[in-house]
C-alpha cells in the first residue's frame, strides 16, 4: 500500500461542470512527489505553449507533497500554481494552515482545475466527491464575508476554505488565495486565475488520516521539536516572523524606499517585538506544528479597526507595506495587512508597487491628478491603506497599479521603468541581495523571480516539493529520515533527495523556457546594482559579472547548457524525465 | 569592565526562556569576538552585532558599561 499518498488527484473542469479522480501509479509520485513538481508537470503536458493566463485552458494546480498532513510540525504546506498573469511564466505560490492538509485528509493528493465557469462558482470538495455551487452571492464579498457564508451554507464551521477576494475577481495581477482568512499563497497572481476561471472558493472537509509507514518515527521527530522549541525554534515561536529587522536595519540593509536605501530608523516601531508589546493578541499554528508561529492582532479603536480574524502582518507585510513605503506607522500596517487579506491581495507585491508609485511620485513623474487627489510621498500611511482599496477594486490609480510595477512602469513611461523592483515581473521579496549572500544567489534563477520562499538550490528547493514549512530547522538527516518514516521510501538517500529537488527546479525551468524566460530574465533589476547611499554597505555594488557568474554555475550546477540555461537531454535522462518534456525547448 | 549583552529575535536561543540580556564581567582589552565566545555564539553562526548601536565587527574593542547586541539576518518571510 501507499503511505504519504492516496493515488487520487482530483480533476475538475469548471466549463463542463464535471470531476473525475485520476490514480497516478506509484513511480508518479516517487518521481514527482508533489508541490513544484505536479504544477510543472500538468503545465507542461496539459497546457499549449504560450497560454494565456485569462483563458480557460491555463492549467490551475493545488499540490501539496507527500508529507503534507503527517502529524509533524512543518508539514502542513501546500502549493498552488498556473501560468502567471504576473510573471508570464512559472506561476507558484505556497501557503501554510491547513487547508492542504485537510485537502489530504479529504482523499486527495491534488487538485487539477481546468476550463472556465460561465458564472461564479465555488466547489465544497469531501471525500465523496465535488459539488459545484453558485458562487454569484459571494461575488464582491470580502474573504471573510464569503467564509461565513460558505460554512453557513454548509453546515460547517470546521470547513477549511481556499477563496479569492475581489481582488482576484477583479483580475488584480497579484491577487492572491486566501486559506482560512489568513494562511496565504501569496505571489505571482494564482488569486487573478482563479477569477478569471470565475472559482470564488473551493471548501475542504476531510476525515481520514493518511497512512503514515513509520507513525512512531514521526512522532520522535515531532518531540524533538516540541521539547527543543527554545534552543531550535525560538524566535519563532515568540516572536514570528520580522524579529529580525532592527539586525537589517544596523547592517544598513533594510529595503527602505522602494529600494533605494537600507536604513530605517523608525524600524523599532513596526518589528515583531513592538507587535508583541501593542497590538498582537495571540499567536496561532498551522497543522500539526508547535512552533506556532503565526501572530494575531487586533485593534480596537480607531482610526483604523483591525480584525483578529484576518491573522497578522509577516515580516515581509512589515517589509513591503512598511520599510519600503517609509510607514512607520504600525497600525497603518496591521490594517493594510487586513485590506489584503480581506480583498485577497499578495502584500509584497501590493507593497512593492504602492512604493514605485510613491518613487514616480516624489520624482514629479506621477502627477497629484494621477495620483487620484492623494499625497503619494514616502511615508504617507493613510494613502497606502487608501490605495490598497482601490487596487483591489481597479478604482482610479489603483487599476493602473492593479498591473503591477512592471505593466505599470511599461505604461507610464517617463522613465520609472528605471526603479521598478522586480524580476522576471515578480515584484523582489523584503530581503536585499547587496546585503544578503544568499538571496543574492537565489533571486535571478528563483523559477518565479523575486521571491524568497521559492527557491533555486537544492536543500530548500526540496522542500517547495515535498510540502515542508521551511521554518523547521530539521537537519538533513531529519529530512531524509521524515521522508522514509512517511512514505515506506526505505532507499531514499541524498542522491534522491537531490533529485526531487531538481526535477521540481528543472520542470519549472521548462515551463518559463516555454513561456519565453530565460538567461535574458534570469537577472537583478538596476536598483540592485545601485550602490547604497548611507550606512555599512555603502561600499557594497553588485556587479553584472557577479550575477553572471552566479547564473552560469548554477546553469552548470543544474546539469543546464552553461550559456542558455536549457537542461540538457542527459540531465533530463538522469532526472528520469520524459524527454518530451524538453522538447519545444529552444537556445 | 562590565558589558550588557542584549539578544534580539533568533539569538535568543542562546538563552533561557524569557531571559533576554545578560551581564558579562570582561578582561581589560576584550573584544566583540570574546563576548560572542562567552554567550556560545559560534565563529561560523550568522549573525550582526551592534556596540552603542552602531555595526560593529568581531575584532571591535569593548569599553566599561558598553551595550552589545546581537541579532540574527533572517527573520522569516
Amino acid at each position: 500500500m501507499a503511505y504519504g499518498y492516496w493515488n487520487r488527484i482530483l480533476r475538475v473542469n469548471l466549463t463542463d461542470r464535471t470531476s473525475r479522480v485520476e490514480e497516478p501509479d506509484d513511480a508518479f509520485y516517487r518521481r514527482y512527489v508533489g508541490g513544484r513538481s505536479f504544477i510543472g508537470y500538468y503545465l507542461l503536458t496539459e497546457s499549449p505553449a504560450g497560454v494565456d493566463p485569462w483563458a480557460p485552458e491555463n492549467v490551475l494546480v493545488f499540490a501539496p507533497g507527500v508529507v503534507t498532513a503527517a502529524p509533524l510540525p512543518g508539514a502542513g504546506r501546500h502549493s498552488v500554481g498556473a501560468k502567471s498573469p504576473l510573471n508570464d511564466g512559472f506561476g507558484e505560490a505556497e501557503a501554510g494552515g491547513y487547508w492542504g492538509s485537510e485537502l489530504k485528509k479529504a482523499g486527495y493528493d491534488a487538485v487539477v482545475v481546468t476550463g472556465q465557469a460561465d458564472a461564479p462558482t465555488w466547489l465544497s470538495i469531501t471525500a465523496d466527491g465535488v459539488e459545484f455551487r453558485d458562487a454569484r452571492s459571494l461575488w464582491g464579498l470580502t474573504t471573510g464575508e464569503a467564509q461565513e457564508r460558505i460554512r453557513a451554507e454548509l453546515g460547517d464551521q470546521l470547513v477549511r476554505v481556499a477563496q479569492i477576494g475581489p481582488a482576484g475577481e477583479n483580475l488584480v495581477r497579484y491577487a492572491c488565495v486566501v486559506n482560512d482568512l489568513k494562511d496565504v499563497a501569496g505571489r505571482t497572481g494564482m488569486g487573478a486565475v482563479m477569477g478569471a476561471k470565475r472559482l470564488r472558493a473551493i471548501a475542504v472537509r476531510g476525515r481520514q488520516r493518511v497512512p503514515i509507514a513509520d507513525p512512531a518515527a514521526v512522532q520522535s521527530i515531532a518531540k524533538w521539536v516540541s521539547g527543543t522549541l527554545m534552543e531550535n525554534h525560538r524566535v519563532f515561536h515568540e516572536f514570528g516572523t520580522g524579529a529580525g529587522m532592527t539586525g537589517k536595519h544596523l547592517a544598513g540593509g533594510i529595503p527602505t524606499r522602494n529600494y533605494q536605501e537600507g536604513l530605517f530608523p523608525g524600524v523599532e516601531k513596526i518589528n515583531a517585538e513592538a507587535i508583541a508589546r501593542t497590538v498582537r493578541v495571540g499567536m496561532e499554528s498551522c497543522y500539526a506544528c508547535s512552533v506556532r508561529c503565526k501572530k494575531v492582532v487586533e485593534v480596537t479603536d480607531g482610526p483604523y479597526f483591525v480584525d483578529r480574524k484576518y491573522g497578522g502582518p509577516e515580516y515581509e507585510t512589515l517589509g513591503s507595506l512598511g520599510t519600503s513605503c517609509s510607514v512607520d506607522d504600525l497600525i497603518a500596517l496591521c490594517k493594510g495587512n487586513e485590506l489584503c487579506n480581506a480583498l485577497g491581495l499578495d502584500t509584497i507585491s501590493t507593497g512593492t508597487t504602492i512604493a514605485w508609485a510613491m518613487e514616480a511620485y516624489e520624482r514629479g513623474l506621477l502627477s497629484p491628478t494621477e495620483a487620484d487627489g492623494l499625497d503619494l510621498r514616502f511615508g504617507a500611511a493613510d494613502a497606502l491603506v487608501t490605495l490598497i482599496e482601490r487596487i483591489a477594486r481597479r478604482q482610479g490609480l489603483g487599476d493602473l497599479l492593479a498591473e503591477g510595477s512592471a505593466r505599470a512602469a511599461r505604461t507610464l513611461g517617463r522613465g520609472t521603468e528605471a526603479f521598478t523592483v522586480h524580476i522576471k515581473g515578480l515584484e523582489v521579496a523584503m530581503h536585499d541581495p547587496r546585503h544578503m549572500p544568499n538571496m543574492l544567489k537565489n533571486y535571478p534563477v528563483n523559477p518565479t523571480g523575486g521571491d524568497h520562499t521559492g527557491t533555486a538550490y537544492d536543500e530548500r528547493a526540496y522542500r517547495n516539493v515535498i510540502g515542508l514549512c521551511h521554518f523547521l530547522n530539521y537537519s538533513q538527516d531529519q529530512v531524509l529520515a521524515l521522508t522514509r518514516a512517511i512514505t515506506g521510501w526505505d532507499d531514499f538517500d541524498e542522491d534522491e533527495f537531490r533529485a526531487v529537488a531538481r526535477r521540481g527546479t528543472t520542470l519549472a525551468r521548462l515551463v518559463n523556457l516555454r513561456e519565453g524566460h530565460g538567461r535574458h530574465t534570469d537577472v537583478l533589476p538596476p536598483r540592485l546594482h545601485e550602490p547604497l547611499p548611507e550606512g555599512p554597505l555603502k561600499e557594497r555594488i553588485v556587479t553584472q559579472e557577479e550575477v553572471a557568474t552566479i547564473v552560469r554555475d548554477y546553469y552548470v550546477l543544474q546539469g543546464w547548457d552553461p550559456e542558455t540555461g536549457v537542461p540538457t537531454p542527459e540531465t533530463l535522462r538522469a532526472l528520469d524525465l520524459p524527454l518530451e518534456l524538453g522538447a519545444f525547448a529552444t537556445t | 569592565m562590565q558589558v550588557r549583552v542584549l539578544f534580539f529575535g533568533e539569538m535568543r536561543r542562546h538563552l533561557p526562556r524569557g531571559q533576554e540580556q545578560v551581564e558579562l564581567a570582561l578582561p581589560d582589552g576584550a573584544t566583540v569576538a570574546d563576548v560572542l565566545a562567552a554567550v556560545g555564539v559560534k565563529p561560523e553562526d550568522e549573525r550582526i552585532v551592534g556596540c552603542n548601536g552602531s555595526l560593529a565587527r568581531d575584532d571591535t574593542p569593548l569599553h566599561d558599561g558598553d551595550e552589545v547586541s546581537l541579532y540574527h539576518p533572517m527573520g522569516g518571510g
